[in-house]
């Protein structure tokens, strides 16, 4: 599969990207109704498309599937305090993930934002409730952000391999020497 | 389209021994916040707040009901030295899920609504006991 070299190509790669996003964060509302008792979880199954956009279309195409994914998914759940989650969530772990592409793995990547993910969305629930206390929510999000976070970078990763595509900031400075020492062999 | 697109993808295992190192310690750190949270001491008190403003702080000690009405109807029940939510119309009910809590400092949230129970210790401030 090829980067598509054109603005148009990459548009519906991202709005593809965008509808794919929206059908799993709706699909991840219903999965995450099972697991009431776990106060904040999500599986996050949105973020590996965001993970997969940003290392293959780039910072502002993953922030623009961000902001329409969450915008949609509001309009959808008809809640607009969703909205506020969402986007404190999504950005929140789009920076992280961002600021950490190309230092480590796609791996290590996912799991920090996936952490990211949840601390901003308790954050934002700590804003709209004006409960500063929140801090018995965060060992079960932690644990599960960087569970979730784990199997979606694996999936992104195994994407990515099945796709013959290889993440331009895939692996440490290392990896990255190895790399270009096999290429230049 | 770029050389580096184009090569064969890594035979490595898929998830590396780092990555899991990296998720353990993360698991870890989270497992040890949580035994500190739970050596906490238990609370004799409870707030709770609506959109922002305390309605009230409550002794746990003293068995009642305290219902906030706003966009969703919660019913608080305090029993036993705990507090859950006993009923509530929110349709996401996660906050009902969420069971008892006593410890000190441990909090039940219905963001929707934005409501929350906190427990809290019952030294300073003073206690409205308030009933339902």
């Amino acid at each position: 599969m090829q980067l598509p070299a054109s603005r148009t190509g990459r548009l519906v790669l991202c709005g593809i990207c965008t509808a794919l996003a929206l059908a799993l964060s709706l699909l991840d509302s219903a999965v995450s109704s099972v697991f009431a008792f776990l106060p904040g979880f999500r599986l996050g199954l949105a973020n590996a498309v965001s993970l997969f956009v940003l290392y293959y279309l780039g910072m502002p195409w993953a922030c623009l599937v961000c902001v329409v994914r969450c915008a949609l998914a509001s309009v959808f759940s008809g809640q607009v305090t969703a909205f506020l989650f969402s986007i404190f969530g999504g950005f929140g772990s789009l920076c992280i993930m961002f600021l950490l592409r190309g230092r480590i793995s796609l791996i290590k990547v996912s799991i920090s934002g996936g952490i990211t993910h949840n601390m901003m969305q308790l954050a934002a629930a700590a804003l709209v409730t004006a409960t500063p206390s929140l801090a018995w929510y965060i060992p079960p999000l932690i644990g599960s952000g960087t569970l979730t976070g784990l199997l979606l970078g694996a999936l992104c990763r195994l994407i990515f391999e099945r796709l013959h595509l290889r993440p331009v900031f895939d692996g440490t400075k290392t990896q990255n020497k190895e790399k270009s020492r096999v290429r230049t062999a | 389209m770029s050389k580096k697109d184009t090569c064969p993808p890594d035979r490595g295992t898929l998830i590396s021994a780092t990555d899991w190192i990296f998720a353990g310690t993360c698991i870890a750190a989270a497992v040890l916040f949580g035994v500190l949270l739970w050596t906490a001491p238990d609370g004799a008190a409870v707030t709770i707040r609506h959109e922002g403003k305390t309605i009230g702080r409550y002794l746990l000690s003293e068995e009642q009901e305290i219902s906030v009405h706003g966009a969703y109807d919660i019913t608080f029940r305090i029993e036993d030295g705990t507090v859950y939510v006993a009923e509530t119309t929110c349709p996401g009910g996660q906050c009902q899920a969420q069971g008892r809590i006593f410890k000190s400092g441990d909090a039940v949230v219905c963001v929707p609504n934005e409501v929350s129970a906190t427990v809290e210790e019952a030294a300073g401030g003073g206690v409205d006991a308030a009933t339902g």
